[in-house]
């Protein structure tokens, strides 16, 4: 039986986003055919069950596993590439934050039966925020807080000064109420700039040598309204 | 070497929208405010049997006809507000914890701190109409009595020079 290559589809041929441009050096240069059958069949069981639920799994090729994070310089930002195992952002207490959309859309892959053997992730940090060879603080890695929770808790916080404001009524005067209301434009701090994290899923096959095969899964930027 | 299957990462995963949010200053100062009235009308609302008596009393005379009706309301909705009372200071304790002591915290608990200002800004409502109704009667029977002195003479004279 004549053995199946797949050769993938290049990204530069495509029009790319900030997270194609940067996950480029890293696979460019690794394009070997998918040799091993297991791998394959799996490989073509993805993409079709991604093309047939319409989801947006795109090969990008293959690439060794690595423990821990890598980083990846950029013009502006850096960029981490970290095994979601040992990312401090997926354990932590409140959850691993994912806009709605995105989350709606791995959930789909999910329950598509869409499967990978490991889940990478990829945080953009301002440059020189996280270094090749130490552990990630996890504060360079979290996102900021959302815009629009940070309006809805204005609003409860209004309406809060409100509530107040009719139940002491008769032992405040009215200029003490008016200060209080003027400081309800609370400010929203350092959380107007975004980052622009993406989630890469990975295909192992049963040789610990042999690359993996690697898949875009989706992106998202944190606060885009 | 450690691997997270698709699944595992959505199951830590939570929507950014409702994700961690450090809680409005004014927010945070209401919450404060109620817990305050909270701990402040719990010996009024223990008390409230007891304050039968007072009601009927001498004290509250001139306004008896707003005190009257406003204690057997209370007194009918005693269960309820009792038990309205120990959600409001549970409620204090979660936020408190969940919050890191209101630094920040998940949409939800920002909702919560919501309703237990709305459940302390209601009880101190009732605890201002009771001090209130006490005070008002307090200054109507000093004024009535100052006035009576008056009219006896027993008032003390101030001569000006």
């Amino acid at each position: 039986m004549a053995r199946q290559v797949f050769t993938p589809h290049p990204l530069r041929n495509r029009a790319r986003t900030r997270v194609e441009h940067c996950i480029e050096p890293m696979v460019a240069s690794v394009f070997p055919p998918i040799e091993a059958p297991n791998l394959l069949e799996r490989h073509h069981a993805l993409l079709s069950r991604a093309r047939a639920a319409r989801l947006p799994v795109r090969y990008l090729g293959r690439a060794p596993l690595f423990d821990g994070h890598r980083v990846f310089p950029g013009s502006y930002s850096d960029w981490v590439l970290i095994n979601a195992a040992a990312d401090p952002c997926v354990s932590d207490r409140d959850g691993f934050p994912i806009p709605a959309a995105p989350l709606k859309v791995l959930r789909r892959m999910e329950a598509r039966g869409i499967e990978f053997d490991a889940i990478y992730l990829l945080h953009e940090v301002p440059a020189g925020a996280v270094r090749a060879g130490e552990p990630p603080a996890v504060e360079a890695l979290l996102p900021p807080p959302s815009v629009r929770a940070q309006r809805h808790s204005r609003h409860l916080g209004l309406a809060s000064t409100l509530l107040w404001a009719a139940t002491l009524l008769p032992l405040l005067s009215s200029t003490r109420i008016a200060r209080t209301l003027v400081n309800r434009a609370a400010p929203l701090g350092a959380s107007l700039h975004a980052l622009d994290p993406a989630v890469f899923g990975v295909l192992v096959g049963q040789a610990e040598r042999e690359l993996a095969c690697w898949y875009y899964l989706t992106h998202w930027i944190y606060n885009q309204e | 070497m450690r691997r997270m299957t698709l699944g595992e990462l959505l199951a830590r995963a939570t929507p950014y929208e409702h994700w961690r949010t450090p809680l409005d200053a004014n927010l945070a100062r209401g919450f404060v405010l109620s817990a305050v009235a909270l701990l402040l009308v719990a010996p009024l609302l223990w008390c409230l049997p007891a304050l039968a008596g007072l009601t009927a009393s001498w004290l509250l005379l001139p306004l008896g006809w707003l005190a009257l009706p406003l204690h057997e309301s209370l007194m009918q909705r005693w269960g309820l507000l009792l038990h309205l009372h120990s959600v409001g200071l549970i409620l204090t304790a979660v936020v408190l914890v969940a919050t890191r002591l209101l630094r920040a915290g998940r949409m939800l608990w920002h909702g919560i701190a919501f309703a237990q200002i709305i459940l302390g800004a209601t009880q101190a409502a009732i605890l201002l109409l009771w001090v209130g109704i006490v005070l008002l009667c307090a200054a109507l029977w000093a004024s009535i009595a100052i006035t009576m002195l008056a009219l006896l003479g027993l008032l003390p004279r101030f001569h000006l020079r």
